[in-house]
């Protein structure tokens, strides 16, 4: 079959596939965001940490304990 | 490359219409908005695929693509552009691809053009027009391939069949398929309104896709009326044939449907009524296919050599039972049944006419499976002639034109009496007037006397219905409207529509209650330059003329016609003789008047063509069937008008209806139809440079 056909039918498959899956796909992340959200997490547990006086503030305490106090 | 290239896009379009089922169960049954989403997206792209693969088949027809299989066999180098488009879906591989194209087209507008009230019922919908698809497409692809290559393609093709040759046809088989498809919308809407125990709004939703399904079979019945009594050369236009009836009967209940809608809005009950009208008239269009494809009857429309007998059967009666099943699990979605209508009263009107209805379809159904039963109940095959249909429906039909005239009449039932003694006159009028017209016309048989008078009662009702100020009925609405003639057929398009649908099947009933019994039918034979009367008319035979094509030559016999000593016309009739097949076409020659249509057919010839027999046929009355259409048309597409559309929308739908309605009247009326006006003198004749084939056999005899 002519190559040209080929080109032609897959292209409009693939189209057709991501039109069709486009709303399956979950929302856009945004990579910068996503740090600064983690980043900002991040110190909130720290300053949570020396407050209460913990040695080593990256190190997870009991479970849930930092991350509920730091909300 | 292009048969292969449209099915791979019939495979595609297969490949998304499964994943359009998975995605609507999977979002329906887990009420998961993005998967319904992408089922959404999926019907756009399987109706994309569809058209796209159609268009290729029409292409691989008008560029001779021989090569494939399908397009061999109904088409051929000499067809004409316009035959070679009609070729297309002239097979069953072609028009199930074509119905394939509707039914993604028609589901994709149905899932994404949504209202408040459709909106909850998407989901379910969504499933049960995806399977409805799928099992469409996957016939199409599976059972009847119309992309198959031929082991070695011919140097030309079959060609078309004679009788599909006419212009009809282009439309015939398309108007008729937008009807079968768009009564699957509501059947869907129907089912998903008893799944979601929402069953009060659907009817009122789907009013659009009720009409545009009883439109399309409507016109698509009366478009193969008129090619039938065009082409096939019988003198009759509707011979009770079961492919005829089941295209009527879907019809029928689709008008039930349409009618029971009209009492569900009204909060006047009706609900059971409707959804099994909508879940009939989709099961008797796939009935209707099974019959046409099943290769169990012999007739004009059926497709030989079919192989899907088996399957449209089980999907019809997965149809019927899956709906009997879910109304029974779902019994308590349906509200409590309301108290019975007045006798005399709007509610009583409808509740008779459904019922009327139900009768129709029950005996029209019972007349066309008859041989079918007989011969597995009986051995033997038993069928009912077109006689046995006429007075069976006859009287039923006679009592729905009394019905139309008895309806407008009546509002609620305190109203009704005294509207009724208010304007009984005027039907009375109409009637008598009718009537004396018929007898001064010469008719005189008692029984259709009767019926003339009852179409004359019904609508002169009818007329005096549809001239009434609607402000004069209801004092309420006075000052909100400007009544002008347009706003007021706008504002209450569903009345005036309504009205002229009803004119328009009166016609209609009067055109076959003429042809039907005051139809003469006489078989003449002439010798060259000699005279012959026959039904008042004296025929003149000046002799055969013969043209030659490449693929057939026709043979037109010339009929000076003079009535009363004074010259009318001359009419040539054809007869085409087909070198491939062997097979031969009459055509008539028709002179029409508003009394009634002259038809002449050549029944054959001896001795050269020295003597000739013609078949004459007289139909009174006919043109009636023919306007009655029209009206039946303009009545339907004022229902269908677009209300809130832009200026745009109007002008477009406004352009769409005077091009059909022209196409229409000048296909029935315009075109010539073997008459030449010419005085006698004027024409010669070349009688002698052409050799005649073999004698015709004699006429077979009418079928009615």
């Amino acid at each position: 079959m002519n190559p040209v056909v080929i080109m032609l039918g897959a292209a409009v498959l693939i189209v057709l596939i991501v039109y069709v899956i486009q709303p399956l796909r979950r929302k856009k992340v945004n990579v910068d965001r996503l740090i600064d959200h983690w980043v900002r997490e991040a110190s909130v547990k720290i300053t949570t940490a020396k407050t209460n006086g913990q040695k080593n503030p990256l190190k997870p305490g009991k479970a849930g304990q930092v991350q509920e106090k730091g909300k | 490359m292009v048969g292969t290239f449209g099915g791979i896009l019939l495979a595609m379009a297969f490949g998304f219409s499964v994943y359009f089922l998975a995605a609507s169960i999977i979002g329906t049954g887990k009420n998961r908005e993005r998967w319904l989403q992408s089922a959404g997206n999926a019907s756009i792209a399987v109706a994309i695929l569809c058209g796209v693969s159609l268009l290729v088949l029409a292409l691989a027809f008008l560029s001779n693509h021989f090569e494939i299989n399908y397009v061999a066999q109904h088409s051929s180098k000499a067809l004409p552009v316009y035959l070679k488009i009609s070729a297309v879906w002239a097979g069953q591989e072609g028009s199930l691809l074509l119905w394939c194209f509707l039914q993604a087209l028609f589901t994709a507008i149905a899932i994404h053009k949504t209202s408040e009230t459709t909106k909850p019922l998407i989901p379910w919908v969504g499933v049960l027009l995806s399977a409805v698809t799928l099992f469409f497409l996957a016939v199409n692809l599976f059972y009847s391939n119309p992309f198959l290559m031929a082991s070695l393609a011919p140097a030309d093709g079959l060609g078309l069949n004679p009788v599909l040759r006419h212009p009809g046809m282009i439309l015939h088989p398309p108007i008729l398929y937008i009807g079968y498809v768009a009564l699957s919308i509501p059947f869907a809407f129907a089912l998903s309104a008893v799944l979601n125990r929402k069953i009060e709004g659907w009817t009122s939703a789907m009013r659009g896709w009720i009409l545009l399904g009883w439109l399309g079979l409507g016109v698509g019945l009366l478009l193969g009326m008129r090619w039938s009594y065009d082409v096939l050369g019988w003198g009759g236009y509707w011979g009770w044939d079961p492919v005829e009836n089941t295209g009527l009967i879907p019809w029928l209940a689709a008008t039930a449907l349409l009618h029971g809608s009209v009492m569900q809005d009204e909060k006047q009950g009706y609900w059971v009524w409707n959804y099994w009208w909508a879940v009939l008239a989709f099961a008797f269009v796939i009935l209707g296919t099974f019959t046409t494809r099943s290769g169990l009857v012999q007739s004009v429309h059926a497709y030989s050599q079919s192989n899907l007998g088996m399957v449209l059967l089980a999907a019809f009666f997965a149809v019927i039972i899956g709906s009997l099943v879910l109304s029974i699990i779902f019994r308590s979605a349906f509200p409590k049944r309301t108290a019975s209508p007045a006798l005399l009263s709007r509610s009583g009107s409808f509740f008779f006419t459904l019922l009327l209805f139900s009768t129709l379809i029950a005996s029209i159904l019972f007349g066309s499976l008859w041989p079918t039963i007989s011969t597995t109940l009986l051995r033997r095959s038993i069928s009912l002639d077109p006689t046995w249909f006429d007075k069976v429906t006859g009287p039923q039909f006679t009592a729905l034109l009394l019905l139309i005239g008895i309806c407008p009449l009546l509002g609620k039932a305190v109203r009704s009496a005294a509207r009724l003694k208010r304007r009984w006159w005027i039907g009375l009028v109409g009637a008598v007037v009718f009537a004396a017209v018929a007898i001064l016309l010469g008719l005189s048989s008692v029984v259709a006397l009767a019926g003339l008078a009852i179409a004359g009662f019904a609508i002169s009702l009818t007329i005096a219905e549809l001239v009434q100020n609607p402000v004069k009925q209801n004092p309420e609405i006075e000052g909100n409207i400007k009544f002008t003639i347009l706003p007021r057929l706008i504002h209450q398009q569903r009345k005036y529509g309504g009205l002229l649908v009803h004119i328009g099947v009166i016609f209609l009933g009067m055109g076959i209650i003429g042809t039907r019994a005051f139809a003469f039918e006489q078989k003449i034979i002439i010798g060259k330059n000699q005279t012959a009367t026959s039904g008042g008319y004296t025929f003149l035979f000046d002799g055969f003329t013969q043209e030659n094509f490449s693929d057939h030559a026709n043979i037109s016999a010339s009929l000076q016609v003079s009535q009363n000593g004074r010259y009318l016309v001359t009419l040539q009739p054809l007869v085409q003789s087909y070198s491939g097949d062997g097979q031969s076409l009459t055509t008539p020659a028709i002179y029409s008047t508003a009394r009634h249509d002259l038809y002449v057919i050549t029944a054959g010839w001896t001795a050269g063509g020295e003597t000739a027999s013609f078949a004459v046929f007289i139909n009174p009355l006919i043109n009636f069937i023919w306007a009655g259409g029209l009206v039946l048309f303009a009545g339907g597409a004022l229902a269908l008008w677009p209300k809130k559309a832009k200026r745009l929308h109007h002008i477009l739908f406004a352009l769409l209806l005077v091009i059909s309605l022209s196409a229409a009247v000048w296909l029935m009326w315009g075109a010539s139809h073997g008459r030449v006006n010419t005085s006698p003198a004027m024409r010669a004749y070349d009688t002698t440079s052409f050799k005649l084939p073999a004698d015709l056999g004699s006429y077979p005899g009418r079928k009615i």
